[in-house]
């Protein structure tokens, strides 16, 4: 597959994940190309990937931690740096995004690609570097969480 | 119930909340990405040659330090160094700016050496410009570029990037954001600037804040010896025309800037021209402490301070 069919085919699926990791807009679309420009960098070897575009998404989400790790050093400078509101944050569930964004970076990778990308356990452990057995128990963990911190979750399991 | 049951509950509630960002896309076109790709692996090679570099920028900073006094700059086949910059020209066309730690950069002199370069820009101590849209009551914004907020580059210096735009745009200047990026690769604390890359009609606006910070600092903050520069992309204004200028609205050392209004003033013009150079250096004047420029408001006339007054 060539880049640029690889590029219109996933971009909006990546940037729907990614969105619902970071919950903003802008933010997401930032990382989302900076993580196809990687990408792009590398295609010869990332052509090759079992599943490249959950790989995109692992380097955006990776690349939104970096973002944060440099923040932390940073002197704030008051509130004009700060994003602007777009359409599409309204549209996602507030609870959903703090319970999401609460999770430790691995469990979020898991659930991201496990659940959101369906990949198989052993395809996450191998994207992951992990063995599958940590996918599961990483998995479940953000499932309790999930569960624990969305109320409607567990009424659904329990009517079912 | 089971744990297939509660995995399946929540997968079905994240597929739910994928879906309802159906109308979500993105915007970002692929020769965007290509071009972006193109000026990281700029960047990567530019990182290999930073060994080589950096005994080069050392020479050249000792050679610097121990000849210039605060004089004019040396600039010969598209070389300038003062004791606080040195500005390269390559065969390629970029220009790399490389600002020395925590030595004052004089407005002057990098705003004549840019401009002998080719690159359009309006240099001022201690705060960025805007061209004036409208009224004063249509106060700027800054909108900061990738990477956000404020892509620091080592201890000690802190770059900061943003496009100037009209208060109430919106997102809609990300294409122009983009461009900006794209006409930069930072790497420590030299700056490459791109003058092709430079989206039409736009010149910079460079701001050096690190003096007047320190100056108005609490004891605490007298611990952050920042060399700050903050580069602008604004409007190239028609003749004439005013610049507003200001400290960043809201820094913790600039609550309340000596002026009131910590958007829009002081005000300034000068020519359309972008190898204008400015007639008088702003840092030969007291003026670049907020407390020496007292005549500054939102109301002040374009001429209301020699610092901030260019002319051709």
């Amino acid at each position: 597959m060539e880049f640029a069919e690889f590029y219109e085919s996933t971009r909006d699926d990546c940037l729907r994940i990614v969105l619902l990791n970071v919950g903003d807009r802008q933010l997401a679309e930032d990382l989302v190309a900076e993580a196809f420009a990687r990408a792009w960098m590398s295609w010869r070897k990332v052509r090759t990937y079992q599943a490249p575009t959950a790989w995109v998404v692992r380097v955006a989400l990776n690349a939104n931690v970096s973002t944060w790790r440099r923040r932390r050093r940073e002197v704030t400078l008051g509130g004009h740096d700060v994003a602007l509101p777009a359409e599409d944050n309204a549209v996602l569930s507030g609870d959903l995004l703090t319970a999401l964004r609460g999770l430790p970076l691995r469990q979020r990778e898991v659930v991201t690609l496990r659940l959101l990308l369906d990949l198989d356990t052993q395809a996450t452990a191998n994207l992951l570097g992990i063995a599958p057995g940590t996918v599961g128990s990483h998995l479940h963990r953000a499932a309790a969480a999930l569960r624990s911190a969305l109320p409607h979750l567990a009424d659904q399991e329990t009517s079912t | 119930m089971n744990d297939n049951d509660g995995l399946s509950a929540v997968q079905d509630c994240l597929t739910a909340a994928k879906g309802a960002l159906a109308e979500t896309h993105m915007q970002t076109p692929l020769d965007a990405i290509v071009r972006r790709g193109r000026a990281a692996r700029r960047r990567r090679r530019l990182m290999g040659l930073t060994g080589t570099g950096a005994v080069a920028a050392g020479v050249a900073l000792a050679v610097g330090l121990t000849g210039a006094t605060g004089s004019g700059p040396t600039h010969s086949a598209g070389a300038a160094r003062t004791d606080a910059f040195t500005l390269v020209r390559h065969a390629n066309g970029t220009v790399t700016l490389t600002f020395i730690y925590r030595v004052r950069v004089d407005p002057g002199l990098l705003q004549r050496a840019l401009a002998r370069d080719g690159i359009p820009a309006m240099v001022t101590p201690g705060w960025v410009c805007g061209t004036a849209y409208g009224t004063e009551s249509q106060l700027i914004q800054l909108i900061p570029t990738f990477p956000r907020p404020h892509p620091v580059t080592e201890p000690g210096f802190w770059l900061d990037m943003w496009v100037v735009v009209p208060r109430g745009a919106n997102r809609g200047q990300a294409q122009e954001i983009h461009s900006f990026s794209l006409a930069f690769t930072v790497i420590g604390n030299a700056l490459t600037i791109d003058p092709s890359a430079m989206p039409p009609g736009k010149e910079l606006s460079f701001g050096d804040f690190a003096d007047a910070r320190l100056r108005q600092a609490a004891p605490p903050y007298r611990l952050l010896r920042w060399t700050n520069i903050t580069v602008g992309l604004i409007d190239v204004p028609a003749v004439s025309r005013p610049y507003h200028c200001g400290f960043l609205p809201n820094t913790p050392w600039y609550k309340t800037p000596p002026w009131g209004n910590p958007g829009t003033s002081p005000s300034a013009t000068r020519a359309a021209s972008p190898s204008a150079t400015p007639a008088a250096s702003p840092s030969a004047t007291p003026t670049s402490s907020p407390s020496a420029t007292p005549t500054f408001s939102p109301s002040a006339t374009p001429t209301s301070s020699p610092s901030a007054t260019v002319s051709p």
